[in-house]
Parts: structure tokens; sequence; C-alpha cells
């Protein structure tokens, strides 16, 4: 009698170590998720922005080649703009490429780890969001000018 | 009054409803810009390109000569729609595998990354037949002047995609390098009636080889 009841409390214990483990599990996980639903909501709504980069960059590659009248300070601008937006697309495509989503890592990495991979992404993302952001900004001054030239 | 005028306005909301149920036309419509020549009206034509396949293959215009195909943009790390875009391309591919008059053109807009060999891997993965499914890669500017060619749509339709390279947009394209139909590839039910219209477009070619056979 005495053996099932400790057997019986052993079990018990079992089970709620087992369903207590398996609760913070879900909350880290949670936790981890909503953190790259930030970085991803970042990236979602920068990257379409991506089809305007390449399409100044096409029309002011095509303006530098064609336009032979185009004045030096203004050519030397529109080259340095399609560095930006070169730059800035490859910022995009290259972070893409190293991103990681946190389901991958959980099986060698700490949720504290994780969580701290995650934080430094959502810097990165901000900044590859920010040089798209700006070299399209720029970009824009660029085809006035360019616009105002052809007049 | 009061009973017809609701059920003139419970009719008109049901239509209003079903308009993404429209009926196909017989024949699809030649999409993108036209130009009127000596009273002939040109339509616009996907113009020449030239990209290198999983398989290294040179793949032109020339590969899909006397075909249709579907085209779409993609990229490998693309952590988001590509991948719902793909699932769906396979649902078309799932449905004319095999169909010797209809090709998949699929192209990276990711070209540093997507190199040949990860291509020829992504394919591999994907268990699709390559000599009917291309996946190619080239000089990025090309890349991106022919997705600016292929969406030139956008200047004549509202609903097309404004931009190219990141729209999840399928296109068909016919034999005569006219974009006959797209729909957006994230979008299950777009995509059925995409492949509704694909189906329309073989029928089409199967009527004009019979007539060309007569």
């Amino acid at each position: 009698m005495k053996h099932t009841a400790l057997r019986f409390f052993y079990f018990a214990s079992m089970v709620l170590v087992f369903a207590s483990c398996s609760n913070t599990e879900k909350v880290q996980e949670s936790a981890q998720d909503q953190l790259r639903d930030q970085v991803m909501a970042i990236h979602d709504e920068v990257m379409p922005k991506i089809a305007d980069i390449n399409r100044a960059t096409l029309e002011f590659k095509k303006a530098i080649a064609v336009d032979s009248t185009l004045e030096d300070t203004l050519r030397e601008r529109v080259a340095k703009s399609i560095l930006q937006l070169e730059a800035a697309d490859e910022g995009m495509m290259s972070w893409m490429s190293t991103f990681r989503q946190p389901a991958s890592l959980r099986e060698t990495q700490s949720h504290e780890a994780i969580m701290a991979y995650l934080q430094e992404q959502l810097t990165a993302v901000k900044e590859v969001e920010e040089n798209m952001l700006q070299s399209l900004k720029e970009a824009d001054e660029i085809r006035s000018l360019l616009s105002a030239a052809n007049q | 009054m009061v009973r017809y005028l609701f059920l003139f306005l419970a009719l008109a909301s049901l239509l209003a409803g079903c308009n993404s149920l429209q009926p196909h036309p017989d024949t699809l419509p030649i999409l993108g810009q036209r130009d009127v020549v000596d009273g002939d009206t040109v339509y616009h034509q996907i113009r020449d390109f030239s990209f290198v396949d999983q398989d290294s293959q040179l793949i032109t215009n020339a590969t899909f000569s006397g075909k249709a195909y579907i085209a779409d943009f993609f990229f490998i790390s693309c952590p988001s729609i590509c991948p719902l875009v793909t699932k769906q391309m396979l649902r078309v591919y799932d449905k004319f595998q095999g169909d010797p008059r209809l090709d998949f053109l699929s192209h990276t807009i990711d070209p540093k990354r997507d190199t040949v060999g990860r291509l020829r891997n992504y394919a591999r993965n994907l268990g699709v037949n390559t000599q009917q499914w291309h996946f190619v890669t080239g000089v990025k500017d090309s890349l991106f002047s022919i997705a600016e060619d292929y969406f030139s749509i956008a200047l004549e339709n509202e609903d097309a995609p404004g931009g190219f390279d990141h729209s999840g947009r399928l296109l068909l394209i016919d034999k005569n390098r006219h974009i006959r139909a797209f729909c957006d590839g994230t979008d299950p039910a777009s995509v059925d009636h995409f492949m509704e219209d694909i189906a329309l477009l073989l029928k089409e070619m199967e009527t004009e080889a019979a007539s060309n056979e007569k």
C-alpha cells in the first residue's frame, strides 16, 4: 500500500513537472514568434519597394548612358544614387538570405540566445528599411532634377 | 413596391458578390499596351531574352517556340510570399505536368545568391521535370528589365501589379509572346481561375492547330 502511494506520488510529480516544462516552452516559443513577427512586419512593409529601387536603378543607368548633356555634378549625383540604390537592394537581399526562423534554431539554441538573435535582426531589418527609404528619397529628388534638366 | 425593391437590392448584392466568379470568355484577351500601325493593331510582345537555367542550358524566347508558358519571379531565400507562390505554381504544374504545349519559367531576382547550382538543388527539392519547368538566372539588370516587360500590363490594367519583382503574380504567355492572363499567385482562388485560363488558351491552340491542318 505504501509502495503504491509512493508510486502514485512519483508519477503525479513527473506529470506536473512535464506539464510545467511544456507550458514554459510554449510561453517561450510564443515570445519568440511575436518578436519574429515584428521583424517580418518590417520586412513585409518595405520589401515591395524593392521594385521601385530596381526601377530607379535601371532608369538612372539609362539616363547616364543616353544623356550626354547632363551636367557633371548631376551626373555624379545620379551615379552615386545608383550605388546607393544597389546597396539598399543588396542589403535587403543579403538580410533575407541570412535570416533564420526561430523554429530552426530551437534545437540548438537556448530561448535567451534566440531572443537576443531576433532582437539583433530587428535592429538589422530596421537599418535595411532605413537604407531603402533613404535611397528612394534621394532617387525621387534626382528624378525631379533630371526632369527639370530635360526641359 | 418595398418587396420589389428588396428583391432588386438582394439580386444586386448577389451579383456584386459574384464579381470574382465572372464566366470565362471564349478566348482570352491580349493584355498590355497596343498601338495601331497602318490600321493594324500591334499588341505588346515579350521582348527578346536570354538566361541560363538550373541545368546550365541557355533559355531564350526560342525555347518556348510554339508553346505557351507561365512566368513568375522568385528567389530562394524569400521568407514571405515566394513559398506561397511556389506552392500554387506546384498546383498548376501538377495539373499540366507533361503537357507538351505548356512550360514553366521561374526567374530569380537574386542572381547573386541563386546560382545555377542552387537553382538545380531547388528544382530537385521541388521534384519537378526541369525540361518543362526552367529556373533561370542571369544579369540582374536583364532580369529586372524583363520583369518590367512582363508587368507592362500594369499600365493598362488597374488590377495588375504595380511592382514587378515581389508581386507574387503568375503570368500566362502565349506562343506569340503575348500576355494572355495573370493571377495573384498567393491566392488559391485566383490561381483556380488562372488554371481555367490556361485550359482555355490550350484549347485555342488546339483549335488553331486543327484549322491549320485542314
